[in-house]
């Protein structure tokens, strides 16, 4: 006799959901939707209309008697405060990628699990590629020997159809090294083990990044160097280089392995051979996602990404930005204005040169971007108060 | 000094449309940075404003073509920037976009006490073969779809602005480049890749370029200057370079030859040749001499090997190596195709046509500050940033 299929509830009716997460649950018979659960109640009912079943509600607190287990793919301010209250209710949860903003979050949110004696799963899905596997078990094997540098170039996300502001709202971790960069840097965690960050920047000008570039070390104080960005186009791969050899990985689009080993830079690629993957590649992955995470549910063991992972890039991700430098370009307001070398920095952190007269400031400086509102005060003659006074203290002579 | 549109437009509330693109993305940037206004922007898909939302802006998801949605994100504000441009070979579908769109924001400027500055372009001119054009010329016939919606729109802004009483400015840009231009960037250095790109009589014809950075400038004056109401202001840049000149920079950029001289009877007639459809044969014949790679995997194959075989017995050794030699004598001399170009831009490529811009120094106080090496300097410097060019 088959077993009763655990009722599902799904918070957040969001594009992750429709175009991955219920063509996984739809294929699953461990599962059955219970709920579903968003702000806006027509999407929930539109959902619930098309996926033949399950009650649809605004307010996930409602789920507490109708789930066994719930997928969160609310907007990421929300992952802690609904997975804290299902966890401690005993319900199991998938969260969505990242699985918080911070690893405060993140505790609470393990702590949660242990309370309620549930399984946390956390939906950093690229682990589930067969590329990502093939990559991990080929490095755990120590082919290349001593790991000497790492490379990653990758564009990141602007195709994604999100449907809300949020996923690009500073409170959401909307930037692409939070919403993008959690899973690039996931996988380096699994394969490369623990990475340290030495120089983090991004071009955020009071928004969210949409470029980012970070310097890290290995254990073995290899470098590893990781740009990000959503208006260029990048290589798409990673590339590991050892005393042996390189690797080149590309997880998807292009999803490729390239081997060079020695010294006469003769390359092997290949791909990973996966016949369900290859027919509809995503769709894979967060099938065996799901089927990880029942499975995790239904033996009592912990799931292939659980909260640990979870917390571990996020507490990464959190680090960078806790060294953030802004990233400027020649180009970018006012720099562009600046025609020759530019002689002066006007930055919140500099020593005082009050004296300098407001042409020169005009003519040739370069501005960060905190900076720039009092130096647009200062060159009208109009510092308004004591903070920008503090803040033209960072006036200095560069050259 | 702080420049006086800065100073009017200081915490003031504004609504950009098509902040998403080129030119609407540098105008956020500036209104943030340089004029430290609220900002708020309406996008019809969330993640193309991911490059844009570095800066402290708010972010409305909705349709130009969707009047309610236009009024709602206008609400609050002074000025209402409309800076879309219709896509596509659809002329219904830029007519929505350009024209339809047009009323509905002069109409949710009206609502919300605003100003409408809109931007459109020189190409609404029929422009001389040479010598200069202003505001004072007539309108181009009707032609391409790009021309007629952007004409269209342009008339529809003034006409409901002088009836509801909403002060809109028309800008028309001339040739807008720059980081992250897309048609005279992007597209330009992609073609440069595997094509060789049309100079219509060696390029001599007049490019008319602006830096992104004027253009964005005027329509900052556009937006604070109340003589600009219902006026239609040509705006270009302080020089008047060939498109010679223009390409001539890309190259530099790629770091190699890519263009080539043709007639405008021989880019017109390369035009109407890249229009028909080739033979199936021919086609594939030419795919083979010219890809090494494609040659390689077909002989690989069955059939392939089968050919080889055939070859290899009934074709003397003399014979075979003279053939190699020729088509490896072929691989190397072959060059990039010519990429071929619509008739509009042919015309517009030969024109020696100059923009005059004593409106917009009269009506704005405008006076453009990049000329074409230097706002080059930046675009190269961003385009090797973003692996468009070869590092340098």
């Amino acid at each position: 006799m088959r077993p009763v299929p655990l009722r599902l509830a799904v918070v957040g009716c969001g594009a992750v959901t429709e175009r991955y997460h219920l063509p996984a649950i739809a294929a699953s018979s461990d599962v059955a939707v219970a709920a579903f659960v968003d702000p806006v109640v027509d999407r929930a009912r539109s959902f619930a209309s098309r996926w033949s079943g399950g009650r649809a509600l605004s307010d996930y607190r409602e789920v507490a008697d109708l789930a066994d287990l719930a997928i969160v793919a609310a907007p990421n301010h929300w992952h802690e405060p609904i997975a804290v209250d299902l966890l401690r209710r005993g319900i199991h949860v998938l969260v969505e990628k990242p699985m918080a903003r911070t690893r405060a979050e993140c505790d609470r949110m393990i702590d949660a699990a242990a309370e309620g004696g549930a399984v946390l799963a956390v939906g950093q899905d690229f682990r589930h590629f067969p590329i990502a596997r093939y990559a991990h078990d080929f490095l755990a094997a120590g082919l290349l020997g001593d790991i000497r540098s790492v490379d990653v170039r990758q564009s990141a996300g602007t195709r994604w159809p999100s449907v809300s502001p949020d996923a690009l709202a500073a409170d959401s971790g909307g930037g692409v090294l939070m919403s993008f960069g959690v899973h690039t840097l996931d996988l380096l965690l699994w394969w490369l083990g623990n990475l340290q960050p030495l120089a983090y920047r991004d071009d955020a000008c009071g928004g969210v990044e949409a470029e980012c570039v970070i310097e890290l070390t290995l254990d073995n104080d290899a470098p590893a160097h990781v740009e990000m960005s959503r208006s260029r186009s990048m290589r798409d791969t990673t590339i590991v280089t050892g005393d042996r050899g390189t690797i080149e990985i590309g997880i998807h689009e292009p999803a490729l392995i390239r081997l060079t080993v020695g010294s006469d830079c003769r390359e092997l690629s290949g791909v990973v051979e996966d016949v369900e993957f290859e027919r509809a590649p995503l769709r894979t992955v967060f099938t065996r996602q799901l089927r990880d995470f029942v499975d995790a549910v239904n033996g009592g063991r912990q799931p292939f990404v659980g909260g640990s992972d979870g917390r571990r890039v996020v507490s990464l991700i959190e680090s960078c930005y806790a060294i953030r430098e802004p990233l400027r370009q020649p180009w970018d307001y006012p720099e562009a204005y600046a025609i020759n070398k530019p002689s002066l920095v006007v930055s919140p952190s500099t020593p005082l040169a009050l004296s300098l007269s407001k042409g020169e400031l005009a003519q040739d400086v370069l501005v960060e971007p905190r900076a720039s509102a009092v130096l647009n005060r200062w060159t009208q003659g109009n510092v308004e108060s004591s903070r920008d006074v503090v803040a033209l203290a960072s006036l200095r002579e560069r050259n | 000094m702080r420049n006086d549109y800065a100073e009017r437009l200081h915490g003031e509330r504004v609504l950009v449309l098509g902040a998403s693109g080129f030119l609407g993305g540098r105008l956020v940037e500036r209104l943030v940075c340089e004029c430290n206004t609220r900002v708020r922007i309406m996008v019809r898909r969330v993640m193309s404003a991911s490059a844009i939302t570095r800066f402290p802006i708010e972010l409305a998801v909705g349709d130009i073509r969707d009047g309610a949605a236009v009024t709602a994100a206008a609400a609050g504000c002074r000025v209402v920037f409309n800076c879309v441009m219709g896509k596509g070979a659809d002329a219904a579908a830029r007519r929505a976009a350009d024209v339809d769109g047009s009323s509905h924001v002069v109409e949710a400027a009206g609502r919300a006490n605003a100003r409408v500055v809109h931007v459109s372009t020189m190409a609404v001119y029929d422009r001389p073969d040479d010598g200069d054009f202003d505001e004072s010329t007539s309108y181009a016939p009707s032609g391409d779809p790009y021309t007629d919606a952007k004409r269209a729109g342009e008339r529809r802004a003034l006409e409901r602005g002088a009836k509801m009483g909403v002060s809109v400015a028309v800008v028309q840009p001339t040739v807008v480049y720059g980081p992250r231009a897309g048609v005279h960037g992007a597209d330009i250095l992609e073609e440069m890749r595997a094509h060789r790109l049309v100079l219509v009589n060696g390029g001599t014809g007049i490019c008319n370029a602006v830096y992104v950075d004027d253009a964005v400038t005027a329509l900052l004056l556009a937006a604070t200057t109340d003589r600009a109401a219902g006026e239609r202001i040509l705006i270009s840049g302080p020089e008047h370079p060939t498109w010679r000149d223009f390409f001539a920079s890309f190259e530099r950029i790629v770091g190699r030859s890519a263009t080539i001289s043709l007639s405008e009877a021989e880019a017109l007639s390369l035009w109407r040749a890249s229009r028909k459809r080739p033979w199936l044969i021919a086609e594939a014949l030419r795919l083979l001499r010219h890809d090494a790679a494609l040659r390689r995997r077909l002989l690989a194959t069955r059939e392939g090997a089968l050919i080889r075989r055939v070859v290899h017995r009934s074709v003397s050794l003399d014979t075979r190596q003279r053939l190699l030699r020729a088509a490896a004598d072929n691989e190397n001399a072959s060059e990039p195709p010519v990429a071929a170009v619509r008739p509009w831009v042919v015309r517009n490529m030969a024109s020696r046509a100059r923009a005059r811009l004593d409106k917009a120094r009269d009506v704005l106080g405008y006076t453009p500050v990049f000329p074409l090496d230097r706002g080059m300097r930046l675009t190269e410097q961003w385009a090797r940033w973003a692996g468009l060019a070869p590092a340098s």
